[in-house]
């Protein structure tokens, strides 16, 4: 159908232009048209945030860009979230947080965004995570962890929660990823983590790269 | 006299020619804040917080120890924003948390009563009797654009700049009408405003926001500050790569970088800009004596001489004293021949 490629087109383009009452009407429209709940998400609203993505990583938009086309998106969301399939197969899970003494959670957060729009499930841990919080997350099954600090003085308790999964024999079963403003890939190699990102945009790749 | 102040009023004043010609000695300040001087005096960082007799000990304590050339009072980001209404939690250790931003309920604070600004003003006027007036006492005052992000909720804030910039606007000008009698207040207790904008960072809004969003009221924040007859500084975290001329648009004299290469940032703002920074501050945290060292060298090479010699941002807690002594002993090694 000519028309629903249109639709979906026209519905990435609102999100990527933050225009959130345009994403609710295009979103009715999908539905009211019989085009698939779970289609218009992936190839509408998630691949909006995805082209958002891209524009942050090249420093077209910014932080204020992205929250206000992920609240677009969002608001999407919640049209659509009704008509979605229940979940026939579980979701992988991926859980983030911003590491103990480190309350700067807005980066957190956009990868949150990012890397649900690219189809996982997410478990918040908020920030200020205790290092046992991210230890438990694991136990209970999600295949990464993604941790933040923005803080140099908080960077080294990412260290402290790769040791405590050896320590708990939990580390073969997770990809741990790092991420923050003062994070990079030396100090993500020193302490041992699978993945590194300089941005959200990479957040995605990096995960999908490690995950599937 | 060679006082500290004298030293600093010299760098302001002077060209970098006449500067070079005499020899001049590089000004020199790690920014040693509350939470630092909490752990170096093995104090509980919540009672500098809320006692300004210990806040102000700490603060001089510390200048004592290393003998920098300038001093900051600065305890926490949210300090004018619980004032104003917003809700914080105080712990015993670590930076207060933010709660609940005060909305629609915030208020113009009186510094000399609300919340915890009466002990930013007893602790500054205390540093500027047991300093004897020979050094110029900095006092931490955010920038409209932060102040506003903490008053709103931080990314209802940034949201607001693209979906409600009235509202975002309507935040901007309630702190800026605050801040303009919070540095009032620390004028007349003796202090120098300086001014700290970390979330107008360029790792966080674009040149065109800080330009329609941040500048402005900064703007209003300099010229103010220089009509009471006094100079200022202007510290923004993260990467400004990308915001420094506008940042040298506020009028602040001194312009504080935390992470772009001293280098570029004196190519960009030319010679006669005094520029503050920027041994990082991992390094400082986690570096060997030595790394400070030249990384404070690679500064003064690139900057001097209208630069303070300084720390990215603020002195991480964990940083061992030989790495602030590496700092501070490269400035004095400087020669100019």
């Amino acid at each position: 159908m000519v028309n629903e490629i249109d639709i979906l087109n026209r519905l990435a383009d609102a999100v990527l232009r933050m225009a959130r009452d345009e994403v609710v009407q295009l979103c009715t429209v999908a539905l009211k048209q019989g085009i698939r709940a779970d289609i218009t998400l992936e190839q509408g609203l998630a691949k909006g945030m995805r082209l958002v993505g891209e524009k942050f990583a090249t420093q077209e938009y910014f932080v204020p860009e992205v929250l206000a086309a992920s609240r677009a998106m969002y608001a999407g969301f919640d049209i659509l979230q009704a008509e979605l399939p229940k979940k026939s197969r579980r979701q992988t899970r991926v859980a983030l947080g911003v590491v103990q003494g480190d309350i700067h959670d807005i980066g957190k957060n956009i990868v949150k965004v990012m890397v649900q729009a690219a189809g996982y499930e997410i478990i918040d841990l908020g920030r200020n995570v205790p290092v046992e919080q991210f230890v438990n997350a694991v136990r209970d099954g999600v295949v990464a962890i993604g941790m933040s600090a923005l803080m140099t003085t908080t960077m080294p308790n990412m260290a402290k929660v790769i040791a405590e999964l050896k320590r708990a024999g939990l580390r073969e079963k997770v990809k741990v990823l790092v991420g923050g403003a003062p994070v990079n890939r030396l100090f993500a190699e020193r302490i041992g983590a699978d993945g590194y990102a300089p941005d959200a945009h990479h957040a995605v790749e990096e995960i999908q790269r490690l995950i599937g | 006299m060679n006082s500290a102040k004298s030293r600093v009023i010299k760098l302001l004043k002077q060209t970098s020619a006449q500067l070079i010609a005499e020899h001049t000695q590089p000004v020199v300040f790690p920014i040693v804040v509350a939470n630092y001087a909490a752990r170096a005096i093995g104090e509980k960082l919540s009672r500098l917080l809320t006692d300004p007799e210990v806040l102000s000990y700490a603060l001089y304590e510390l200048y004592q120890r290393f003998n920098y050339d300038l001093i900051m009072v600065f305890t926490d980001v949210l300090i004018e924003a619980e004032a104003m209404g917003s809700k914080i939690e105080i712990l015993a250790d670590e930076p207060p948390l933010l709660i609940q931003p005060a909305g629609e309920n915030c208020r113009i604070a009186n510094p000399e009563t609300d919340c915890r600004l009466p002990i930013i003003l007893k602790a500054t006027r205390n540093l500027q009797r047991m300093t004897q007036d020979q050094v110029f006492i900095l006092v931490s005052i955010k920038g409209p654009f932060t102040l506003a992000s903490l008053l709103c909720g931080p990314e209802m804030f940034l949201e607001q700049l693209i979906t409600g910039p009235a509202t975002a606007r309507h935040y901007l000008k309630l702190a800026t009408e605050n801040q303009l009698r919070y540095l009032r207040a620390i004028i007349n207790a003796g202090g120098v405003p300086f001014i700290g904008d970390p979330m107008a960072s360029g790792s966080i809004i674009s040149p065109e926001q800080f330009r329609f969003f941040a500048l402005p009221f900064l703007q209003e924040l300099v010229n103010a500050i220089h009509q009471l007859g006094l100079f200022t500084g202007l510290h923004i975290c993260g990467d400004t790569s990308l915001l420094l001329t506008l940042m040298k648009e506020a009028g602040a004299e001194i312009l504080s970088i935390d992470d772009v290469k001293l280098s570029f940032v004196r190519k960009q703002l030319g010679p006669e800009t005094v520029i503050m920074g920027n041994v990082p501050t991992a390094l400082l945290a986690h570096g060997t004596p030595e790394q400070v060292k030249e990384a404070a060298q690679r500064c003064l090479q690139s900057a001097m001489p209208k630069l303070v010699l300084a720390s990215a941002c603020d002195v991480p807690v964990s940083t061992p004293a030989e790495n602030i002594q590496a700092l501070l002993q490269a400035a004095r090694e400087w020669r100019w021949s």
